[in-house]
């Protein structure tokens, strides 16, 4: 740290206040005051910017929630509609045509028929006069045009009341429907 | 508020020359910018008088575009003394009436029409103390009324020259010496302290002047300093030609680093260099 300053100006209570200095005071308050306000307005257009844009992002959230909701909702449905439109697009009656054919043809008694649309199988069980015509029947549903597969699953012997009997179950495939 | 340098106009008031200059704070750019005026100086009442009269005409010739005027004064126009101030001191006002009464106990009845000026309020300290004629700061300012400008400040050429060179006084001990054409003045500080000031008038051989204050203030100290020796460095500034001669050691010369104050010594007074 230095030596104090020798601070000696014997004209300092001599000095009077210009006309020139009154006027730049009074330029430079009402400058200060001008900055001011302008300072004070822009803080509030701040703080309304800032309030519309909360506004506007609570708004976006939940719309994008409610949209996420839509979306979700218009996927289950598009879903259910298409899983219905493939159901109602499966070949039924051609199916079940095939089976009675062949069945007929073959002296096959059906007993019952379980039918999967997700996986496009049928599952059946049958009587038969005997094995011959089981494998008959195989063969016929496998030369259809509507079915992918037809296997036999399992058989056994099961005499009837007018003589021998062989009983099966199989399981057929239909085609996806072009 | 903001002056150009060309709105200012420097003045350095002695009794028996006047310079004046306008340009930047570190000094005029040229020897054009000035102006000397010398004449023999009266001894009688008011010596100042002359200065004044100058300074007049020298605001009546002035250049267009002057609005202010510094004004800064001899040694030869001031009183100093380095005064211990009591720490009963509590305003300023007290100070003023301690210095007076110190002033009249020094130089008799006339000092009772001194200004006294402290350079700064520290009692219990020593402070230098400077007082001008009563009268010398009202005939200025009439003086710049008169012309239309305004006068901005009257500062003593001590106080303003060591504020200038006083970053550069780095010793724990040294002699500061102010050289104007027939006038010495020296300051003793150590530790950041004044020890000692004083001035007196100066004849062919500066040297022989400046070992006479030294022994006077060196008997008058109240401190003793150990210290102090022939090795104790003597900071050198002032208005004077002969500042311009080699001095070695323990002299170190402060010498402004613009070249016009080289060739025209006398001009540092307006300055206040």
């Amino acid at each position: 740290m230095g030596m104090n300053a020798l601070d000696i100006n014997f004209a300092k209570s001599h000095r009077r206040v210009s006309c020139l200095s009154v006027a730049m005071l009074v330029i430079a308050i009402g400058a200060l005051v001008g900055v001011s306000w302008s300072y004070d307005q822009a803080l509030t257009e701040l703080q309304e910017l800032e309030v519309r844009a909360r506004r506007l992002q609570t708004s976006a959230a939940k719309s994008d929630k409610a949209d996420r909701g839509s979306q979700t909702m218009a996927v289950d449905v598009l879903m259910a509609s298409t899983k219905a439109m493939a159901q109602l697009q499966h070949p039924w009656g051609e199916v079940l045509d095939q089976i009675a054919q062949a069945a007929k043809h073959q002296r096959i008694a059906v007993l019952s028929l379980d039918a999967d649309g997700g996986s496009r199988t049928v599952r059946l069980s049958a009587h038969a006069r005997d094995f011959s015509h089981t494998l008959a029947f195989i063969e016929e549903l496998k030369r259809s045009r509507w079915l992918a597969g037809a296997n036999l699953i399992g058989h056994e012997i099961a005499p009837a009341l007018n003589g021998p009997g062989v009983r099966f179950s199989a399981e057929l495939t239909w085609r996806p429907v072009p | 508020m903001w002056f150009d340098s060309a709105s200012v106009l420097r003045v350095g008031l002695a009794t028996d020359h006047l310079v004046a200059a306008r340009g930047p704070r570190r000094g005029p750019r040229d020897m054009a910018a000035g102006h000397m005026q010398a004449w023999n100086a009266t001894h009688g009442a008011g010596p100042w008088n002359d200065a004044v009269r100058a300074l007049s005409e020298q605001l009546a010739s002035k250049p267009s575009g002057v609005r202010r005027v510094d004004v800064v004064l001899s040694n030869r126009l001031v009183r100093w003394q380095l005064l211990s101030l009591p720490a009963q001191l509590a305003s300023v006002s007290e100070l003023q009436a301690f210095a007076r009464a110190h002033f009249e106990s020094v130089y008799g009845k006339r000092a009772e029409n001194w200004l006294c000026h402290a350079s700064f309020f520290a009692p219990g300290k020593a402070v230098p103390v400077c007082a001008v004629e009563n009268a010398l700061v009202p005939a200025l300012q009439a003086v710049c009324t008169e012309h239309g400008v305004q006068l901005a400040s009257v500062r003593p050429y001590w106080s303003q020259a060591f504020n200038y060179w006083r970053s550069a006084l780095r010793d724990d001990i040294y002699w500061l010496a102010q050289i104007e054409p027939d006038m010495l003045t020296l300051g003793l500080v150590q530790e950041r302290q004044w020890l000692g000031l004083r001035s007196i008038r100066t004849g062919n051989d500066l040297h022989e002047s400046l070992r006479s204050l030294q022994a006077q203030m060196s008997l008058a100290r109240d401190t003793p300093t150990n210290t102090l020796n022939e090795a104790t460095p003597i900071y050198v500034m002032g208005s004077h030609a002969a500042l311009d001669m080699h001095l070695n050691h323990p002299f170190h010369v402060l010498r402004p680093v613009n070249s016009v104050f080289k060739s025209a010594p006398q001009w540092r007074l307006a300055w206040g260099i």
